[in-house]
């Protein structure tokens, strides 16, 4: 209620004699009969014609105009009661306790009630000094099935109701919340009246007196007029005003003369104010005293009646719900965004780069071909300088090469000349310790004329480069330096200038078997060069 | 206007309801189906790209292997014109060995012969020292060009006392006429 704008409130007074609708702001302003049965209900005629009123009233102006309904009962079966709670008791729980003690301390069971609950001000137990171990509640209820008829008319608007009672709003209307001496009122109707008593802004007690406006024709009979005056007296002393202000009468207003009269035929030393509307009492000031309340907002300082089957919704329970509903959703979405999310922005990445790797694919063949190419290539080379760094280093000294020959496939032919002729034994015993070789023939084996030298031609088959002993070269050999001095000029496309360590890493018995000849090794290119000559 | 009665309003709610929920249904089923037709696309995308990638794995050790191979070689293959190939081999072949002091004889080239993949045969004979001999033989192995030794014979000069002989077969490799084959033979 406390969301509540004055010009989107449809008020309801549910009178003794009429019921007045009327919008926050006093545009529309209705009025129809309550018929009453004799059980004091309102007549279902009279419940059609508010559900009428109130549903006409609201489509009178633009949809969604009226966000709630703030509807006043008249105190016709209300009954009003101070239980006393322990003080102790939080805010959060006194609900529960009261309805605990309305359940020990009421005729009927809470469920079957519409009840509120308010609490007057403590300074009204004049126990300030020390703190009470208990404090005082004044609950009011309602038979459920009473409140429901109101509420089942008012349902056809789908807004949300809140009841209270009406006589709250009528010395509101005087007061407008304010503290004010005025702590009696009497709604008076046709036949009979009620007779309200206030601590503070709380109500503490009712009474019906059977006195309306209708008996001020029996104030010509002596006896009927001292018998009124008598019931008149009697509910005023049961509920004394402590402080002595003036009755506060409520009366519809064209009945206010016949009030005013009656009072004063009855008692003539009663001080009374008789409460005035608005707009020619098209406004009662039960509404009256509700607009001022919101209007200073103090509305929330209303009791209202509860019933689990009527309480509306509150805004922040609204909200609440809202925000659950939007959490659940941002849940589903974040859920289907987790499930299609992923495929929605990534397909087209995934699209684009396949497509990179697919045509890097196609380079496939090529890399392969050349792959293959490069390593045919690097196999398929002669291993001519291994061989004859083999040769030469099992060579003795003093040996002489006189041919050298062999094709890719492996078949070597040597021609040699030894000087003194027994080391040709121990060449072919080394070669074949070498582990370089198969299949190794010596075609020719003969010495010369003077005995002095043995000329030798081999054969023999090298092994592939799997199978045969890998070569090991000495740490201290020096690079080939006087071969790369002598390498030519940049000749192919992806040729550069052989480096030192390009010309020994490539094929590193080609250094030995250079550097033997320098470093006095029977490498064979020394012998070759020095044919005529031992090189030792 | 026409006043709505509560039954025409309690009509009108009920038939706004069936057709939310008529239109929901609708839509949401296409959308749905569409989402799913996406979301089934993308998973085949993705078993493709897990495929591919399992496929170029092997390719990247191969990569490495060409660069090495190429860099032992100081040999582009993709950079090689075959029109020219023979020529500007021969033609690196002898500026090599006159840069190393050699003298060449003849010079022969043999027509190509496509089944052994090679372009040319040619064989030449040079003379010089032994090691400029050696030398030559060296560098002919990273001139950038395709050769293969097919034969060496070295012998003396017996006309030049302290010069060598030497004899090669060269085979210059056709690259565009290579087709991917496993190493057959090992030297």
């Amino acid at each position: 209620m406390a969301d509540l704008k004055l010009s989107r409130t449809l008020f309801v007074a549910v009178g003794l004699a009429h019921i007045d609708l009327c919008t926050g702001d006093g545009a529309g302003t209705v009025r129809c009969v309550a018929e009453r049965g004799e059980d004091g209900r309102l007549s279902p005629a009279s419940l059609a014609a508010l559900k009428r009123c109130a549903s006409d009233l609201i489509a009178s102006r633009s949809p969604g105009w009226c966000t709630g309904i703030v509807c006043t009962l008249p105190g016709r079966g209300v009954s009003i009661r101070s239980i006393l709670v322990p003080s102790t008791v939080p805010a959060a729980t006194l609900h529960s306790v009261v309805r605990l003690q309305i359940e020990s301390q009421f005729p009927i069971s809470p469920d079957l009630l519409a009840w509120g609950w308010q609490e007057p001000p403590k300074l009204a137990t004049g126990t300030t000094a020390t703190p009470s171990p208990q404090r005082e509640v004044t609950v009011f209820a309602l038979r459920k099935e009473i409140l429901e008829s109101y509420a089942e008319a008012l349902s056809a608007t789908s807004l949300p109701v809140w009841f209270t009672l009406g006589a709250v709003g009528s010395r509101a209307s005087r007061s407008g919340g304010q503290p004010t001496d005025c702590n009696r009122l009497l709604c008076l109707g046709p036949n009979h009246s009620e007779l309200w008593t206030f601590h503070a802004d709380c109500p503490t007690s009712l009474k019906q007196v059977p006195l309306g406006t209708e008996s001020r024709a029996l104030l010509s009979q002596e006896a009927e007029a001292a018998e009124l005056a008598s019931r008149l007296r009697r509910a005023l002393d049961s509920a004394p005003d402590s402080a002595d202000g003036p009755l506060l009468v409520e009366v519809d207003p064209t009945h206010a003369s016949d009030a005013s009269s009656l009072l004063r035929g009855l008692e003539p030393r009663l001080r009374f104010e008789i409460l005035q509307g608005r707009q020619d009492g098209a406004i009662p000031p039960s509404i009256l005293g509700l607009i001022r309340l919101l209007e200073t907002g103090r509305l929330d300082s209303v009791p209202l009646f509860i019933t689990r089957a009527t309480v509306p919704p509150s805004p922040s329970s609204s909200r609440e719900r809202l925000r659950y509903a939007a959490v659940a959703g941002l849940i589903v979405l974040a859920l289907i965004g987790v499930r299609y999310g992923e495929a929605a922005v990534g397909e087209a990445r995934g699209t684009k780069k396949l497509q990179q790797v697919r045509k890097y694919k196609e380079n496939f063949p090529t890399i392969d071909k050349e792959l293959s190419f490069l390593q045919h290539l690097q196999s398929h080379q002669n291993a001519f300088l291994d061989v004859l760094y083999v040769v030469g280093k099992a060579s003795p000294p003093g040996t002489k090469m006189d041919s050298f020959s062999m094709s890719r496939r492996g078949d070597l032919s040597l021609r040699l000349t030894f000087r003194p002729p027994d080391q040709a034994l121990s060449f072919r015993s080394n070669l074949i310790a070498s582990g370089f070789f198969t299949n190794l023939v010596v075609e020719e084996q003969s010495p010369s004329q003077d005995r002095q030298q043995m000329v030798l031609r081999i054969t023999a088959q090298t092994r592939d480069r799997e199978s045969r002993s890998p070569l090991v070269i000495p740490p201290s050999t020096p690079p080939a330096s006087n071969l790369v001095a002598q390498s030519g000029s940049k000749s192919g496309p992806g040729a550069s200038q052989p480096s030192p360590s390009a010309a020994t890493s490539n094929r590193p018995t080609a250094t030995p078997s250079a550097t033997n000849a320098q470093t006095n090794q029977p490498a064979a290119g020394k012998s070759l060069s020095n044919s005529n000559a031992r090189t030792r | 206007m026409i006043p709505l009665t509560e039954r025409d309003k309690k009509t009108l709610r009920l038939g706004s309801v069936i057709l939310a929920v008529y239109l929901t249904g609708f839509f949401g089923f296409r959308m749905v189906r569409a989402l799913e037709q996406t979301r089934s696309d993308f998973k085949k995308l993705q078993t493709e790209a897990r495929q591919l990638k399992d496929q170029l794995r092997p390719y990247e050790t191969k990569l490495l292997k060409i660069e090495k191979l190429r860099s032992t070689l100081k040999l582009e293959v993709n950079k090689l014109k075959r029109e020219s190939l023979v020529a500007d081999a021969s033609a690196a072949i002898q500026r090599s060995a006159m840069a190393g002091g050699i003298m060449l004889g003849p010079i022969r080239e043999s027509a190509a012969r496509p089944s052994a993949q090679e372009l040319t045969t040619m064989q030449l004979e040079a003379f010089g020292p032994p090691s400029a001999i050696l030398g030559f033989l060296h560098q002919l192995e990273t001139l950038g060009f395709p050769l293969l030794l097919d034969s060496v014979q070295v012998s003396q000069d017996p006309t030049k006392p302290g010069m060598t002989k030497l004899t090669l077969i060269i085979q210059v490799l056709d690259f565009d006429q290579w087709k991917n084959q496993e190493e057959g033979r090992h030297v």
